[in-house]
């Protein structure tokens, strides 16, 4: 990652300054992520991506001030409303509640009256033309309507920041690709950018105008030290102009994800 | 065995064994077998509860069952609000609740009748001796089982509440709903035990107005006056049947809610 991806002269809705994480245990902590910088603006996504275990899903909760182990600095634009779709989807619905409560009890405090909000949710619904019954219990949805629902509940308040872990994994084609564009349009008006942990090539190339490529655990955007694994952040060239490599480029944009798949183990 | 017929037994297998019961009572107090100071006539014991129809009959049951309630619902309802409010800070506070751990599991093991003669001076003989004790006995199982659950509430659901920056009321509501089964749960065991320590504290100590059923159990075995102990047993032993009922059929609705 360059410098200017950090420089505080951008204005950036997300800023990441030499970031840390680990978890505790018996002996020295586990490192996660070492050094990592990099910054997000409004109107970009930015893909993460990588093999399992990695710690994408931990550097999401670590933007989110959820994991406790952290160093380094972590800036958000002031008063930016952030919502987020975790990897343990059915765990942050509560089971007592239809789909459309659940929707709406995440209602940002001081936000429109609770009936608004609900009709607030129907109304996105039916823009993103999805089939979805609100009235469900969580107990009695699919992993695909949860995300359908998770989406919804994402996007309701109107965020400037969205975090989101794997949101299209349980889609069937069509959602999924209705869902990726209401995405792309909402950040390409430019109130908005994402961080997307994505695993589906379709999703990052579609989607992400860059991405943050993770090898291995432990990882870092600085030069690597011993024993910390570089993490790549790669321009979406094939997002920007689907078959034609960039100059200076390891090739097309999809050209680096399969060899890195490859590579992985993921191909 | 017929299916049908299995199927009825099944269903109102707590009937016959209640029907067997009072059977087995029938043929053993008819046949001399047990004394009548022992073992009362389950006619004369209806004859006593049937004294609630008669406007005329003196020494009715109702009064003092009403008593005995009365002390009883007060106490739980006191157990209940200091045994959540402790619960709830104890299991949100994790220096709090190890530094008062040994307290409270201390609190636990002394019977509750033990601190009842402390409180009858202490509130000069009055009613609220009766609904302290029963409130201390209440409180700490109400606070152990709310702290648990307290402890256990989190989750990526109460995150991403905070995430998205959800109102206090939203929090709240998904706390208590959250908590709603070990409350619940709680709420049984301390409404069984309140009556228990009630019935208990006025047969030590009969209250001032006389009302109450533990009293009356216990000058009716005084006076040898079998049927009127089995009658005040059977009104106790109903009225604890019925509030438990009651909660259960609460905490069924409720989780039949949550697993829709």
């Amino acid at each position: 990652m360059t410098s200017a991806d950090v420089s505080e002269a951008q204005p950036a809705l997300l800023r990441c300054v030499e970031v840390g994480a680990w978890y505790a245990a018996e002996g020295a902590p586990s490192p996660v992520m070492q050094e990592v910088s990099f910054a997000l603006r409004a109107g970009e996504i930015l893909g993460v991506f990588g093999p399992n275990g990695c710690g994408k899903s931990t550097l999401l909760r670590l933007l989110l001030g959820l994991h406790r182990g952290r160093s380094g600095q972590v800036l958000l634009e002031p008063d930016a409303r952030v919502t987020w779709i975790p990897q343990r989807l059915r765990e942050s619905f509560f089971t007592w509640a239809s789909l459309r409560t659940n929707i709406a009890l995440t209602r940002p405090a001081g936000d429109a009256p609770w009936r608004a909000q609900l009709e607030r949710v129907e109304q996105m619904r039916e823009e993103l033309g999805l089939e979805l019954d609100l009235r469900l219990r969580p107990g009695r949805a699919s992993d695909g309507m949860l995300q359908q629902a998770a989406m919804l509940r994402a996007l309701a308040p109107g965020p400037q920041l969205l975090l989101a872990d794997e949101p299209f994994s349980s889609l069937d084609v069509g959602v999924a690709r209705r869902l990726r564009g209401a995405l792309r349009r909402r950040v390409s008006g430019g109130a908005m950018g994402a961080v997307l942990v994505l695993h589906d090539l379709e999703s990052l190339v579609t989607l992400a105008d860059r991405v943050l490529v993770i090898e291995q655990r432990p990882f870092t955007t600085a030069l690597a030290g011993s024993g910390v694994h570089r993490a790549r952040l790669l321009q979406n060239h094939f997002h920007a102009r689907r078959d034609e490599p960039s100059p200076g480029s390891p090739g097309t944009f999809f050209e680096v994800v399969e060899r890195l798949l490859a590579e992985s183990g993921h191909a | 065995m017929p299916e049908t017929r299995r199927s009825l037994l099944a269903r109102y297998a707590g009937i016959w064994g209640a029907l067997g019961l009072v059977l087995l009572w029938f043929a053993l107090a008819r046949s001399g077998l047990v004394g009548r100071t022992l073992l009362a006539d389950p006619l004369e014991v209806l004859a006593v509860l049937g004294r609630e129809f008669d406007p005329q009959a003196s020494q009715r049951l109702l009064p003092h069952v009403l008593g005995t309630l009365g002390r009883a619902l007060l106490g739980f309802a006191w157990g209940m609000l200091l045994g959540v409010s402790a619960g709830l800070l104890l299991g949100r506070v994790e220096g709090l609740r190890r530094a008062s751990a040994p307290l409270v599991e201390f609190a636990r093991a002394v019977p509750p009748i033990m601190v009842f003669p402390l409180f009858l001076v202490y509130f000069n003989y009055a009613d609220r001796a009766y609904v302290g004790t029963i409130a201390f006995g209440c409180a700490p199982v109400v606070a152990i089982t709310l702290s648990r659950a307290r402890r256990r509430l989190g989750g990526v659901s109460f995150e991403l509440l905070e995430v998205f920056g959800a109102s206090r009321r939203a929090r709240s509501l998904a706390m208590l709903m959250e908590l709603s089964p070990s409350l619940l749960l709680a709420a049984r065991v301390a409404l069984s035990l309140s009556l228990v320590i009630a019935v208990v504290t006025e047969m030590v100590f009969a209250p001032r107005s006389g009302l109450a059923l533990g009293a009356y159990a216990k000058d009716a075995e005084m006076a040898f006056d079998t049927p009127a102990f089995y009658a005040a047993m059977l009104w106790i032993g109903g009225l604890g049947f019925a509030l438990n009922a009651l909660l259960a059929a609460l905490e069924h609705s409720l989780s039949g809610r949550r697993a829709r």
